[in-house]
């Protein structure tokens, strides 16, 4: 069993880690820096497939690749953050789904944490409060792109998590 | 098991989250028009590198050539920058408000802070 789950767990790393690099190279037109965030679909699976702790493992390890590869401690930092703050709100939230909430919700309360985060550490980054007039435009696109995201996530999670299940 | 339909607190939730946003976006712009001012100040590892008047045209290099931004009808726009995705060299800031902000090379720009003054609208992290 833990055999399995650390196979899963490095398959749901990598495909994090490509969507996160695809994502990047293709910038959206409304706000610089904004990103549709489907990388997160593979965190939130494994969340529901393997729990909290090993959705925590998947943050972290794919912010560290990030910078091992690239080398850039700004974006680590930035990633990090947003990515604790994103996985805390996830670790609140899913207690609602199926009660009241689906995955559109639950992403879109997360990308908003998400952009949080990424503010907080940018504002520590720079040493400046100016940061934060950033914050209103990235928290509602963020929350719209949050919401696309959901919509994709109840389309692809059961059917990744029926599909674990069955060949387990 | 799973809920794969979007309930009505999906959408409740969202619209909220935008609506506040947008409220705070439309706060912050209201406050930056009241805070005009004809000069900007370039601040670099949170020290004043330079304060320049938007009104006068011309190409400002910092950090040994590696950022440069350009004044052209009091509009400023970086048109060179080293950082890794150059996010700071889509948008530009103008005399009626507006920051840059580049992450990589720390570097600030935004008006000169009036007594009455807050944070600007437009930010543009890079």
């Amino acid at each position: 069993m833990k055999t399995s789950k650390i196979t899963a767990c490095a398959l749901f790393l990598s495909v994090s880690f490509v969507i996160s690099l695809l994502e990047g190279a293709i910038p959206l037109p409304l706000i610089p820096g904004l990103k549709l965030g489907f990388a997160n679909i593979a965190v939130v699976a494994a969340f529901f497939y393997m729990g909290k702790n090993w959705a925590l493992s998947i943050v972290i390890t794919r912010t560290l690749l990030a910078l091992l590869l690239f080398g850039n401690m700004t974006s680590f930092l930035l990633s990090l953050s947003g990515g604790l703050l994103a996985w805390l709100s996830l670790c609140f939230t899913l207690r609602l789904y199926t009660k009241a909430l689906s995955f559109c919700g639950i992403s879109s309360i997360s990308a908003v944490c998400h952009s949080i985060g990424q503010i907080f550490a940018a504002s520590l980054v720079v040493a400046d409060y100016a940061v934060y007039a950033y914050l209103p435009l990235l928290c509602a696109a963020s929350s719209a792109a949050g919401f696309f995201t959901g919509c994709v996530m109840n389309a692809i999670i059961p059917r990744i998590i029926n599909l674990s299940e069955r060949s387990s | 098991m799973f809920k794969t339909k979007i309930t009505h607190w999906d959408i409740i939730i969202t619209l909220t989250l935008i609506v506040i946003s947008i409220s705070c976006y439309v706060f912050f712009v209201h406050s930056n028009t009241n805070a005009e001012s004809n000069e900007i100040c370039i601040y670099i590892n949170g020290y004043n590198a330079a304060t320049l008047p938007i009104g006068q045209d011309g190409e400002h290099s910092f950090l040994n050539g590696e950022f440069i931004i350009s004044i052209k009808n009091s509009s400023v726009r970086v048109i060179k920058s080293d950082c890794y995705d150059r996010t700071c060299q889509k948008m530009t800031m103008n005399k009626n408000g507006g920051e840059i902000i580049c992450l990589p090379n720390n570097i600030v720009i935004r008006h000169r802070q009036s007594k009455n003054s807050t944070a600007g609208s437009d930010l543009y992290a890079g």
